[in-house]
């Protein structure tokens, strides 16, 4: 194998496959990438087992050829390259060995052979849809905070996303809950989405496509099965496998009777949170809200650093009532906000409150409160 | 779910003498095998992990270099699987039997369908009313017939329930006699006849057996017979839909009406109106009216006086309680009419005991034969009656307390209280307490710890080591064995 | 009292096909009644045991057999109900309930006449009700009565066991094993001590382990 490459192309495309690989891997190959020269093309391929992501680039190829060499490694590599600098990449038969040269830096890295990757058996995918780049922004963006970490409950540790109905409107719903808030958006279900099963879409795998949306604006195809899921871009494609369980029916756990409707400026909102809450406990970091007629006050305290509170003006006439809540939580609610205004919809302080924004009926957050 | 050992599986068919099953006299190698990997599972995970998660499984056959066990559920299939399942081929392959895998299935009746209904009661032997057209099954509040349809409302006659299986003895012999003249006259000899008894004592088995018997005497005959119930409701309808003219039409043209339970026409007045009519003009028009009821014309409540003296105008005819001749009759003619041999101890101790009515007696005989027949095929004796009709027997019982224990232990072994409780280690305190210990566990659903502080404010631990001590113990010492049987059942009984 | 982070209330589905039924010791004849239908000898089956014990679970193995219907109390003073399978599980509800007791009767013997099964269930044998209708009694008293009885050990872990994985959760077996010899001894205790280590857990954000549980559930 003998290739020429431009190094941004080269670093480009390193950038979108390392991200996947783990620092520390038992099996040797697993810290490799796939490396694939022929027809003008460079393929670089690289994988966890769980997810995999490809990208393709133009290259001179002077001889086809496929190895696999350390990912972290060569993208230090091409990082630390002069802008402009011309790549060349060499391996010599079936040597274990990978020559890069780039103008006066010689490299050496130690190669496995091609048939030692493991591919991911891809299987058919038998629904597909395409989505606005825009959209899976948002999407991700409204919902990958409420995801939870906790490894137990696997079955949380990714975005739900299912086509349902409402009021006669077929929506793709995405929801993702760690038993202690929820977020869900809703949008108009794509074209070929119609069947679509319900699918769990782990962690790891909405911080990689997140970061490839970054690079692009062009729709994004998704390919469904009931175990995997693929998102084609341009050049690159994303495989990942989905969670294996299954999602709670959420649904039974967002409260459509809440009768004390509260609107607040939401940055005014966020400020106050962010300054009381310095009171706060490290671990529970409770504010506490207390509600009167057209205004809130906020009180934090804690038996160590003393006691926090401010007033703000907010919309609320239904009695006053005192609730808990997590200031960590509320602010990342308040930051999915981007209208003026937050309206919160709550029944009692041991019941779930629902947060919307005044100027966006598409996502939804449920907050539970704390017990202060 | 099949777990599978790395390395050298190719899976060359076996040597046919494995694929049988295991009902042979002698254990073969498989058998043996299976045998030594329990006991490796055994000492590897101990005697609580093995009791609770190993014990269910069983060995079912050797199929190619896999070994084939079975398990009750799902449930149990995928957590032996995956807690166990690489120790199970493991161990598998050391046996050096050639095998490389393991594969568990489950055993339970998932494979069993449902069979079509009815085939397990005797078929009718004659016509009987099942062969009608019927509402269709499990719609609930759907279609109903029509009034046109009324016959398809009438009781479907039993055909177990006829003269010949009804047993006679002085408590029915006059009711017996009345309803048999009644169905067996050419001339209506007396109108209305009125049954009545008691709960379960036979009224509806008479109802039944006189239908059967005018049906079969005179098959043009039209004899309606329905449970009050339905009466009231085609009435209910008849006058929502304002069609009441149709239903006396039907009523009034039956050659035999017969309504059974007339005691729920209790404070219906307009139901009774139109039975009061009804019944006129049936009687008027020398049509036979039977009706049963739980209480004579005169004590029923709620029903109007002019009703009253209609229904006892003919011949009032009681089913009184059983006495024990009667229902000693009763058990050995459903013995007999079953095939099944049971001890005349057995009928007698039953005769004895369930007094309450026929119904339950005759179910109580039901349920000894599904025990001995199709359960577990056991022999039927007074013990298995008592083990199999506790509910019934034992209707009064209380729950067990760790206090009734603790009391009844120190009685049968003649110990203080304080002692039983007392941190003394002596022998002769220390096996009682153990034995209280032992039944507080398997009689009530205390925990552990809560056991422990009953019992002197004891560690979980010290109550654990002394219920596996009885359980040692019991195996090998009979007169301990004794001793725990006759406590539980004084306690349970 | 430090401030305590509420949940979600998040519902979990419980596995409830024949196969995943536990059959122990304890409940064996009772499953050994619902695997031989339709070969009952009498109109009916009375199912009884503590809360919890799996009575509505073979109620519903037997349900999705038969297409029995499910009655309530409600449902009988409701309307005159036509099926020939039916399913009544609020055999205690009855005791105060003239109107329902004297509806189950009509029905009972609606379906005896139609040769069809009433399944009835619960926490005491027939025999041990009383109820306001001396027919109805007697009735209920006739069928083959059989009992879940309080579970063993097997049944215990098993039960711990297949309650967490009803909520997905993978709890180690030194857990289960650990919590057997603690708990009180039923399934209603069971079905409590997953639920508060589930919401504990969710709450905290902690993963069920030995000194977790022991902790979580104040055992010294």
């Amino acid at each position: 194998m003998k290739i020429t490459i431009e190094r941004a192309a080269l670093l480009r495309a390193l950038s979108h496959v390392q991200n996947v690989v783990e620092r520390r891997n038992a099996i040797p190959v697993l810290s490799n990438t796939l490396i694939e020269a022929g027809k003008g093309r460079l393929t670089l391929s690289a994988t966890d087992m769980d997810i995999s992501v490809t990208d393709t680039v133009e290259a001179a190829v002077q001889k086809d050829g496929a190895t696999t060499a350390p990912v972290h490694t060569l993208y230090d590599i091409v990082r630390k390259l002069p802008d402009g600098a011309q790549v060349e990449l060499v391996q010599q038969g079936d040597s274990s060995q990978l020559a890069l040269r780039a103008g006066r830096s010689h490299f050496t890295l130690a190669c496995l052979p091609r048939e030692d990757f493991p591919s991911m058996n891809d299987g058919e995918f038998p629904h597909k849809f395409e989505l606005a780049a825009e959209e899976m922004r948002t999407i991700i963006d409204r919902t990958r905070f409420a995801i939870s970490t906790e490894e137990t409950r696997y079955y949380l540790n990714g975005i739900y996303c299912h086509a349902a109905e409402s009021q006669g409107l077929r929506l793709l719903r995405a929801v993702a809950t760690d038993g202690h808030r929820l977020a869900r958006v809703e949008m108009p279900l794509p074209e070929g989405a119609e069947g679509m099963p319900g699918v769990i879409i782990p962690r790891k795998t909405v911080g990689e496509l997140r970061r490839l949306l970054d690079e692009t604006n062009e729709p994004v195809k998704v390919a469904l099965s009931d175990t995997k899921v693929r998102f084609t871009f341009e050049k690159v494609v994303l495989t990942s496998k989905l969670i294996d369980g299954s999602f709670p029916d959420y649904e039974r756990v967002i409260p459509t009777a809440n009768d004390k409707t509260l609107e607040i400026n939401r940055k005014a909102f966020a400020d106050a949170v962010d300054r009381v809450s310095t009171i706060s406990t490290e671990k529970s970091r409770a504010v506490k809200l207390m509600l009167g007629s057209g205004s809130v006050t906020l009180q934090a305290t804690s038996p160590d650093a003393g006691s926090a509170s401010e007033e703000i003006e907010a919309s609320y006439g239904s009695g006053g009532f005192e609730i808990g809540f997590n200031s960590r939580y509320l602010l990342d609610i308040l930051q999915q906000i981007e209208g003026d205004t937050a309206q919160f919809m709550l029944a009692d302080a041991g019941s779930p409150t629902v947060v919307r924004d005044r100027a966006d009926a598409t996502a939804l957050y449920v907050l539970m409160p704390m017990r202060v | 779910m099949t777990l599978t050992g790395n390395g050298n599986g190719n899976g060359n068919n076996r040597d046919v003498s494995n694929e049988r099953s295991f009902g042979g006299e002698r254990p073969n190698a498989l058998e043996l095998a299976w045998v030594r990997v329990r006991a490796h599972l055994r000492s590897e995970y101990g005697d609580a992990a093995f009791k609770n998660w190993l014990r269910s499984l069983t060995l079912l056959r050797a199929s190619g270099d896999k070994v084939v066990l079975a398990v009750t559920s799902k449930f149990w299939r995928d957590w032996i699987a995956a807690h166990y399942g690489d120790r199970l081929v493991a161990l598998w392959k050391a046996e050096n039997l050639g095998f490389n895998g393991v594969e568990i299935v489950v055993n339970a009746v998932e494979a069993k369908e449902p069979r079509p209904r009815g085939d397990a009661l005797e078929m009718p032997q004659r016509e009987t009313d099942e062969a009608r057209p019927q509402p269709a099954p499990a719609a609930m509040n759907g279609e109903e017939p029509r009034l046109g349809d009324v016959q398809n409302l009438c009781t479907p006659l039993d055909p177990r329930l006829t003269f010949e299986t009804f047993v006679i003895g002085k408590p029915n012999e006059f009711a017996h006699a009345a309803a048999l003249r009644v169905a067996e006259a050419d001339e209506i000899p007396f109108n209305p006849l009125f049954l009545y008894g008691g709960v379960g004592l036979g009224k509806t088995h008479l109802m039944h057996a006189t239908a059967w018997r005018l049906r079969m005497r005179n098959p043009a005959r039209r004899v309606m017979f329905l449970s009050s119930e339905t009466f009231m409701h085609l009435f209910v309808k008849a006058v929502r839909y304002k069609d009441t003219h149709a239903f006396k039409e039907q009523f009034r043209s039956v050659d035999v009406l017969m309504i059974d339970d007339v005691q729920f026409f209790g404070e219906k007045s307009a139901t009774q109106e139109e039975l009061f009519h009804t019944f006129n003009a049936l009687v008027d028009h020398r049509r036979q009216v039977i009706i049963s009821a739980d209480k004579p014309p005169v004590d029923l409540q709620g029903i109007e006086e002019r009703l009253k003296s209609r229904l006892g105008s003919g011949v009032v005819a009681q089913l009184n309680p059983t006495n024990y001749e009667l229902r000693l009759s009763i058990l050995q003619a459903k013995a007999e009419q079953k095939g099944v041999a049971i001890p005349s101890k057995v009928t007698e101790f039953l005769a004895h005991k369930i007094t309450s009515n026929i119904r339950e007696l005759e179910g109580a005989m039901t349920r000894l034969f599904a025990h001995a027949t199709l359960l577990n095929s056991r022999e039927i004796s007074i013990d298995m009656a008592q083990e199999v009709l506790q509910d019934l027997l034992r209707a009064n019982d209380r729950h067990v307390t760790i206090d009734d224990i603790q009391k009844r232990v120190c009685e049968h072994y003649n110990i203080k209280m304080a002692d039983l409780l007392s941190p003394r280690r002596a022998r002769a305190v220390a096996r009682p307490r153990q034995v209280a210990m032992y039944l507080a566990k398997q009689l009530t659903t205390r925990s552990l710890p809560e056991i422990g502080r009953k019992f002197g404010g004891r560690d979980h631990t010290t109550i654990m080591h002394g219920v596996r001590k009885i359980e040692e113990l019991r195996g090998g010492d009979p007169s301990l064995n004794e001793d725990i049987e006759i406590l539980t059942r004084s306690l349970t009984r | 009292m430090p401030a305590r982070q509420l949940v979600l209330d998040l519902p979990h589905r419980a596995a409830q096909a024949r196969g995943d039924f536990l059959v122990a010791p304890c409940n064996e004849a009772a499953v050994a009644w619902i695997d031989r239908w339709p070969d009952w000898p009498a109109p009916g089956l009375a199912l009884y045991g503590p809360a919890g014990s799996g009575k509505s679970h073979l109620a519903a193995v037997w349900q999705s057999r038969s297409g029995a219907v499910a009655v309530s109390a409600a449902a009988l003073r409701g309307g005159r109900i036509e099926a020939r399978y039916c399913v009544f599980e609020e055999g205690e509800a009855l005791l105060r309930d003239r109107g329902a007791a004297e509806a189950l009767f009509h029905l009972y013997n609606r379906i005896a006449a139609r040769r069809g099964h009433l399944l009835v269930t619960g926490a005491e044998p027939p025999a041990r009700w009383t109820l306001p209708l001396a027919d109805l009694a007697s009735r209920l008293r006739a069928l083959p009565a059989v009992e879940i009885r309080p579970p063993d050990d097997a049944m215990l872990s098993g039960l711990l066991a297949k309650l967490f994985r009803d909520r997905q959760l993978a709890v180690p077996g030194e857990v289960i094993l650990y919590l057997v010899q603690r708990i009180e001894r039923s399934c209603a205790a069971v079905a409590r001590t997953v639920e508060a280590l589930d919401r504990a857990s969710l709450a905290e954000r902690r993963p069920i382990t030995l000194p977790f549980a022991r902790a979580t559930l104040g055992f010294a």
